[in-house]
């Protein structure tokens, strides 16, 4: 594809092009949809910055989400709070060119990818490159009874199993109920919070492509997990739980039931979000199988690749603990949670 | 002078931060473009983009699997297919031999003539009856065993009873009674393709063997030891 191509700003809810564009990409993740963005700008008061990147006969050949984010001392053009944030573009089209078209907008553009996306040429086009983490995503080739026999690690099995002779049991639940596990979760790990008109208007925007399940042990909820249940891939977005409650297991229980669930969906993937290798977290998401695909942030131009590094958070993770009180406080933990973008 | 020195001071300061914050840039610049350059080569699609360990690699496997590096996947595809079906058919198997154990005990306890013993297996086929009737040809005793599974049964008669009584014959008979064919040793005989009763027709030909004077002998030679 040798014809020139231009960038256009687009308001994604109001462009069917954008949203017939999305659903017809093989690539396309709901954190590409005019809902998910939609979301993001409302509850945060971001500036749009998206574009879509259209031949000169004005075909659209390509959409880039992207937000305009304040960092103190600069701002920078990410899709923030999510692992992808990497261009669609038609496979007519080469990459490279379209990666070219967005450095040349100006400004600071942070492009979050996945080695699965097939998105090549940031190198050509001029960007530096941040490494994030991986995330685990698990293919669905299989019934679950094969997952669960031959996929999962024998520790799966084992913790599935204390947790529903403990009683436990999962049921789909509200955002409403899911919130104060979530806000007790962001407590325990210093960690700013999003609102919880935020998680509303995802769940209203996106409808059935949003399942919040809850884990009951008795009447009590004691974890819960968001799940995003878009085209052919689950995501688990947010887990959240009680720490007092995981001698019984509630988030194996959880994990496998949103595995059964997209395995009787029909979808293809479950993918486990963003976590550091080596990590805890990476531990627990890797038992479930799958494969860690390399996470990076793509920054143009790339002197400014510092803006897209998430090493400052995991260091001050010792200190944020005790900050707790003050970093999850209803006005401040969100202003936190714009101002950080992650 | 004084302020000739605060000048110098103030623009030494400056070159410092200066240097710092150039060199700072520097190193990000080169860090960040590697890693945008790393990128590219591991998500190359095409072979040029491998490095020598990743081709070798990949060579070894492909004579491991004995094929061609392109057909690698579909031969892993394959084999773990095959995996698969024989873990199923394994557990299938472990279940069929767990349910011989009870299903055999029963047959031999409380039995008042141990030289015959018919038993018979709801899910058993051919092999598993072959192989059953195979062990008891070690036993000092007449064996019947029924495959349910398939119709197909299987004969063994004990070492020192084969002088009267032939293993091939008693499953001629009892293809005789039901249909189907049969054929083997004195020792060992199978038979299959039955389409009447086969638990009744092995039943009919234990109660007639057991009518046997030499069965009764067999019997009474072969007292429990001490």
């Amino acid at each position: 594809m040798s014809r020139a191509l231009t960038a256009q700003a687009v308001v994604p809810d109001r462009s069917s092009e954008w949203s017939e564009f999305v659903e017809n990409h093989h690539d396309a993740t709901v954190f590409h949809t005019a809902e998910w963005l939609s979301g993001v700008e409302t509850a945060f008061g971001y500036d749009p910055r998206h574009v879509r990147i259209t031949d000169d006969s004005g075909t659209v050949r390509a959409v880039v989400p992207g937000v305009l984010a304040s960092e103190g001392v600069g701002n920078s053009v990410l899709n923030p709070f999510c692992e992808y944030g990497f261009p669609l573009i038609e496979a007519s089209v080469e990459s490279a060119a379209v990666l070219s078209v967005l450095r040349d907008a100006g400004g600071t553009r942070i492009v979050k990818d996945a080695g699965w996306s097939g998105v090549r040429g940031y190198n050509h086009a001029g960007y530096g490159g941040v490494r994030t983490g991986t995330s685990i995503r698990l293919s669905l080739d299989r019934p679950f009874s094969e997952l669960w026999e031959s996929t999962f690690e024998k520790d799966v099995r084992r913790c599935v199993r204390t947790a529903r002779d403990h009683g436990v049991s999962v049921t789909e639940g509200t955002v409403s109920e899911f919130y104060p596990l979530y806000l007790d979760t962001m407590k325990r790990l210093g960690s700013p919070q999003f609102p919880e008109r935020f998680f509303s208007a995802l769940a209203d925007a996106l409808g059935d492509s949003v399942a919040v399940l809850l884990a009951h042990r008795g009447d009590e909820p004691i974890a819960g997990v968001f799940l995003f249940e878009w085209g052919e891939t689950t995501i688990v977005w947010t887990p959240a739980s009680r720490r007092a409650h995981w001698e019984h297991r509630p988030n194996h229980l959880l994990y496998v039931e949103a595995i059964e669930r997209a395995c009787a969906a029909g979808r293809s993937t479950v993918d486990f979000g963003r976590s550091r290798r080596g990590s805890s977290v990476h531990g627990f998401k890797a038992q479930f199988g799958g494969f860690a695909h390399p996470l990076t942030s793509f920054v143009a131009p790339p002197h400014r690749a510092g803006r897209a590094s998430l090493e400052g958070y995991d260091r001050l993770s010792s200190i944020t603990t005790h900050l707790a009180p003050i970093i999850t406080h209803p006005t401040v933990g969100p202003q936190l949670k714009k101002l950080i973008h992650e | 002078m004084n302020n000739a020195l605060l000048v110098g001071l103030v623009s030494v300061v400056a070159l410092a931060v200066t240097t710092l914050y150039w060199r700072r840039r520097e190193r990000i610049v080169r860090e960040s473009l590697t890693v945008s350059r790393e990128w590219e080569q591991n998500t190359a699609t095409n072979t040029n983009a491998a490095t020598g360990a990743e081709r070798r690699a990949a060579a070894d496997a492909a004579r491991q699997l004995d094929a061609a590096v392109t057909d690698i996947p579909e031969r892993v595809e394959a084999l773990d297919s095959e995996r698969r079906e024989l873990r199923r058919e394994l557990d299938a198997v472990r279940e069929r031999w767990a349910d011989s154990w009870w299903v055999s005990r029963e047959a031999t306890t409380g039995s008042a003539e141990p030289p015959v013993r018919v038993v018979a297996f709801d899910r058993w086929e051919l092999p598993d009856a072959r192989a059953f009737a195979k062990r008891a040809m070690e036993e000092e005793c007449i064996t019947v065993v029924v495959a349910l599974g398939d119709d197909s049964f299987g004969v063994a008669v004990g070492e020192s009873l084969r002088a009267e009584f032939s293993a091939s014959e008693i499953a001629t008979r009892i293809t005789e009674s039901v249909g189907g064919g049969a054929g083997g040793t004195d020792g060992l005989a199978t038979g299959g393709g039955a389409t009447g009763d086969l638990p009744a027709a092995c039943r009919r030909v234990e109660t007639a063997l057991r009518r046997s004077d030499a069965v009764r002998a067999g019997d009474s030679e072969g007292s429990p030891e001490p």
